[in-house]
């Protein structure tokens, strides 16, 4: 056999493998993952043939909210209803991307290819990214049009997700955060709600005195539980702390007010914390409140489903809980935040059309009462009623409701205020500041300097 | 000289022993896990656990579309690996065996990829899948699986073909074998424990593999079992038990794979340190 006919043999083999390969994986025209349309009626002979349709558009829209995520019943109630309002001319394709590092990592992939899908959440940095590669679409001419669904989604979440008066995001919900408290333990302990923080540390000593530990931090993922904890003293400290805690990319964090939150953290994770703190992740800083161990944890209203779970906590759990706005200078603070949500990245105004039909959608009146009713979450529309027997049946929600209603500070969370490489800073340093190998002043340095960066 | 015998032996027994558990132990423990709810999880990881909860393999199956990726990662396996073997089979052939001009920088050039980080290449391979049709086809993960583990293969299967006398392929030359036939013939079954190796390797480089079956589907038709482990956890909510359960699910093809070649395995890997 010649060199010719062994090359000859060596590509038909090539070409049959990947025949099989083909063959083998044959793509199947994908069926929308989760969007099922309605079959339309065939006519009878008698009826007059219907006009041609008008050829549907298809909207790519990828999202977090699968698997365990707490707000997946609630995606897939809206796009059941979105698809039943516009199933006829819209085809909402969902790529389900679970997990939230999964999801931020494909989106930074399609931004830098300019590859995008049409609908994307802004959160952690998604927002910043999207905008700044001029992929976003401006969603204040189409507000303008529609004044109800301006009306829904308020002055202050427009507000919060413009830029240079260009509207990019639709927020989806009103964040309001406090923190939960084990009542059992407070009256053991013979205690209330802090209104200061000289109090708040009272009571932590007391806790201490009556065996218990006072608070869950964590210091692993995004370190959310202590990160609102040290938003909030910030956030309550006067006027100086209350501004920088709501100042979009704030570049320098050695002020006194950051200082004095640092040093006060530092203490809690030496004296009043559990001893996992230290690279514990959210589960296992909600565990530890869900088992008793701790008597605090900060948090927002979408742990309120799992104070009912079986799987998570013992039977009757909820009725130890009470929810509380934080303490502050003057009077208590809570954590008030209209969160970047649905970003429309179309190339063309067809699909941008189509997507903003699917954002509204995700983000009218009726998807802020289903968010209300369904995560507990505080809607951004003061139009949405809440009923007293919505309150009854939910008396943390009332709870939280109330703490927010009296609370003199308002302010955001470090995740929306930070960029985003200033966030994994907290997690590497608190763990220094824990173990007394880094202080306060220095803490703030590195946060500043991590936010430089970004000159 | 006994007693030192005897520690020496000692001291053996009590490393292998280590080895062992340090390679045991976490399965192990994954598979007591895996009957644990969450909160006796969180609540202490080391505890065994109160019932067989079989629960959390309900759950994994009724969170995740396991089924449907079970499939998937099949089909992406076993193609991926036939894709790779093929090329680099008859790759590293040529390469031991010829000598032609520029053979040298080829080998340089199969090495390369070994140096570029994953994450470099997510970016492009995933211009490059969108360009040319293969974005969300199990074809297109094929492709990248075989050619992310062509070097692997190549030194795998190369070191192997090096141990392999020439005499034998003189001996088919004798007796007409052209280069196809010689190949094929001779060649490939002694080489056996050397492919072995290597379609194992490669099996488990695509059954494992994340990040690149992550960016490059985007249906779930098209998706491969290690993203099922990403639906159990997310920002406010995690189920690890469930996460336990589907683990375990997940493992059972590498553990029997490697367990039905091992012995190929090892010759394989042991032929290539001795140069015959």
């Amino acid at each position: 056999m010649n060199i010719r006919n062994a090359r000859t043999i060596f590509a038909v083999t090539l070409v049959f493998v990947m025949l099989a390969a083909a063959v083998g994986c044959s793509p199947q025209p994908t069926a929308p993952a989760a969007v099922e349309q309605p079959q339309a009626q065939a006519p009878t002979p008698t009826e007059a043939p219907a006009p041609t349709p008008k050829e549907k558009i298809t909207v790519q829209f990828p999202t977090y909210m699968a698997g365990t995520n707490v707000g997946k019943p609630w995606f897939d109630k809206m796009l059941a209803e979105c698809n039943a309002k516009y199933g006829d001319e819209i085809n909402i394709v969902v790529e389900e991307l679970p997990s939230d590092d999964a999801y931020m990592q494909k989106m930074k992939v399609l931004l830098a290819s300019k590859d995008v899908p049409d609908i994307i959440d802004g959160k952690n940095g998604l927002f910043d990214l999207a905008v700044k590669s001029g992929l976003a679409v401006d969603l204040m001419p189409y507000v303008n049009e529609d004044p109800e669904w301006k009306a829904a989604l308020s002055d202050g979440a427009i507000a919060a997700n413009s830029r240079d008066g260009k509207l990019y995001s639709a927020s989806l919900a009103k964040d309001l955060i406090g923190y939960y408290y084990n009542k059992e333990m407070f009256d053991k302990a013979g205690i209330k709600p802090a209104q200061t923080w000289d109090e708040f540390f009272s009571n932590m000593d007391k806790l201490v005195a009556a065996g218990y530990t006072p608070i869950s931090l964590m210091t692993g993922e995004n370190s959310w539980t202590t990160n609102l904890v040290l938003a909030s003293i910030v956030g309550t400290n006067g006027e100086a702390g209350n501004k920088f805690m709501n100042t979009i990319h704030p570049m320098n964090y050695s002020t006194p007010e950051m200082i004095d939150g640092l040093a006060k953290i530092q203490l809690m994770l030496q004296k009043y914390t559990t001893k996992d703190a230290i690279g514990a992740k959210y589960a296992d800083a909600v565990n530890n409140f869900y088992n008793g161990t701790t008597a605090m944890v900060a948090n927002g209203p979408w742990m309120i489903g799992d104070l009912t779970n079986p799987d998570k906590v013992p039977a009757g759990f909820i009725d130890k809980v009470g929810y509380s706005a934080f303490p502050g200078q003057g009077g208590t603070g809570i954590v008030t935040t209209f969160r970047e949500g649905l970003m429309v990245l179309s190339k063309d105004k067809e699909h941008a059309d189509a997507a903003v039909k699917v954002v509204k959608c995700f983000s009218g009146l009726d998807a802020q009462k289903a968010n209300l009713e369904m995560l507990g979450i505080a809607p951004l529309s003061n139009k949405v009623e809440i009923s007293d027997q919505f309150k009854k049946d939910n008396p943390l929600v009332a709870e939280l409701f109330t703490a927010a209603a009296g609370a003199k500070w308002i302010y955001k969370i470090f995740d929306m205020i930070d960029y985003s490489n200033v966030t994994p800073v907290y997690g590497q340093d608190y763990a220094l500041l824990a173990y007394g190998q880094m202080t306060p002043e220095e803490m703030a340095a590195d946060l500043t300097k991590a936010a430089e960066k970004n000159k | 000289m006994k007693i030192a015998g005897l520690v020496f032996g000692g001291l053996k027994n009590l490393f292998v022993i280590i080895l062992i558990g340090l390679s045991t132990l976490p399965i192990i423990w994954l598979f007591i896990s895996s009957f644990k709810t969450n909160a006796q999880i969180l609540d202490s990881a080391f505890s065994l656990p109160t019932s067989l909860n079989l629960q959390n393999y309900a759950n994994a199956f009724k969170l995740a579309p396991i089924t449907k990726f079970y499939l998937n990662s099949v089909m992406v396996a076993v193609f991926g690996t036939i894709i790779n073997l093929t090329i680099m089979g008859m790759a590293a052939y040529v390469l031991a065996r010829y000598t032609f001009r520029g053979k040298n920088l080829l080998l340089v050039m199969f090495t390369l990829p070994l140096l570029i980080p994953a994450s470099a290449l997510l970016h492009p391979l995933y211009i490059t899948m969108s360009r040319i049709g293969l974005y969300d086809r199990l074809l297109g993960l094929e492709l990248v699986y075989a050619g992310l583990g062509m070097t692997v293969t190549l030194y795998i299967l190369r070191s192997y073909f090096l141990t392999i006398p020439r005499e034998l392929e003189e001996a088919a030359a004798l007796d007409g074998a052209g280069f196809i036939r010689t190949f094929t013939a001779v060649i490939l079954p002694i080489a056996r424990p050397g492919f072995a190796t290597a379609a194992v390797l490669q099996f488990l480089l695509c059954w494992n593999e994340f990040q690149f079956a992550f960016i490059l589907t985007t249906s779930e038709n098209k998706r491969t079992l290690p993203i099922a482990i990403s639906y159990f956890t997310s920002a406010f909510s995690a189920n690890y038990g469930a996460m336990f359960a589907a683990t375990i699910v997940i493992i059972i093809p590498s553990i029997l794979i490697y367990f039905l070649l091992q012995e190929q395995v090892i010759s394989g890997m042991v032929a290539g340190s001795v140069k015959g």
